[in-house]
């Protein structure tokens, strides 16, 4: 509930604190005449025009710069990941790299054992071509018998 | 809310200008004291202009949840601070000198220098005060209205609004040292 003296612009009788007292003191008089003026003032139709144009621009001025500090923040930010990149691979690349580095290994080990193979089987038939040439009996060769 | 008052606003609602003149004539002094204490004498007619523009755009909007007068005080102390701090921003190109401040209006009799002096000072003072404890100060210090008026138009707590004018005197004790202890 408001203080009733509140409306008084006298000063009350006490005040315990000095600093109330100046304060008190300190209250600026209302010239006379001020509600018809300000009553006039408040149903001006231009008044509240030209408030509301102030008020409109004063939100796009608040969201212009905040627009402008997310797209700072976001050039920055941008800078920064471009700048440490140089330094060091990625490691999306890093894993890239690293997986082609395992397939070609895998397909040189691949190739490796193809070509062995392909030596294994050129020795193996070697082998065995001379082998036939020394035994009249080629079945006997591998049959484990004893004559 | 005063049944008379809950009338005119309905009446101001529906267009009645004589009901909304009737409202600004019960809270023009003190919506004009309350930016005055955040703003000066200079820009405290103009302020409140706004005020009562906002009061009249904003009646449609007003439910009725609280006092009118919490309500209206609200808008006075939000215009002040948003001023203030747009002077703080833009601060004016011409600034005037202690000494050539305009004489406040007197109160009744042909106010001594010294008194003036007092009051530039305190005013000073209050201008220095950060925007929360001015806040605060004026709505305690000037306009004499309880906390819990204060919590509720400022939209904080009681302890809250007690804390915030506790430091108000203590900033203030420091800058009106020489006032206080010469009176």
């Amino acid at each position: 509930m408001s203080d009733p003296t509140a409306d008084k612009a006298g000063i009350p009788d006490e005040v315990a604190d000095p600093i109330d007292r100046l304060l008190v003191e300190a209250r600026i008089v209302p010239p006379p005449g001020l509600a018809a003026r300000l009553a006039r003032a408040a149903l001006d139709r231009d008044a509240g025009r030209r408030l509301f144009w102030s008020d409109l621009g004063q939100a796009a001025r608040k969201a212009l710069v905040a627009a402008l500090a997310a797209s700072l923040f976001i050039v920055g930010f941008d800078l920064g990941l471009l700048l440490g990149g140089r330094q060091q691979p990625k490691p999306a690349a890093l894993a890239v790299r690293t997986a082609e580095r395992a397939e070609r290994a895998e397909l040189d080990e691949v190739a490796r054992l193809a070509i062995s193979s392909a030596a294994l089987e050129t020795q193996i038939g070697g082998d065995l071509a001379r082998s036939s040439a020394r035994s009249p009996h080629p079945s006997d060769a591998g049959s484990g018998k004893e004559h | 809310m005063e049944s008379d008052e809950a009338a005119w606003i309905a009446a101001a609602r529906a267009g009645d200008v004589p009901a909304f003149e009737r409202l600004v004539q019960r809270h023009a002094e003190p919506i004009y004291r309350i930016v005055a204490g955040h703003l000066g004498a200079g820009e405290a007619e103009d302020a409140a202009q706004e005020v009562f523009l906002r009061v009249h755009q904003g009646l449609a909007g007003f439910r009725g949840g609280c006092e009118f007068s919490t309500w209206v005080f609200r808008i006075a102390t939000n215009v002040a601070l948003t001023r203030a701090a747009r002077r703080r921003r833009h601060p004016p190109a011409v600034t005037l000198a202690p000494g050539d401040a305009p004489p406040a209006p007197a109160a009744g009799p042909a106010e001594t220098s010294a008194r003036a002096e007092r009051r530039q000072a305190v005013r000073a003072a209050l201008a220095a005060l950060p925007d929360a404890e001015r806040a605060v100060a004026v709505l305690r210090g000037l306009e004499q209205l309880p906390f819990d008026e204060i919590a509720r138009i400022l939209g904080i707590s009681r302890p809250a609004a007690e804390s915030r004018m506790a430091r108000a005197r203590e900033r203030l004790r420091t800058l009106l040292r020489p006032w206080i202890e010469g009176t």
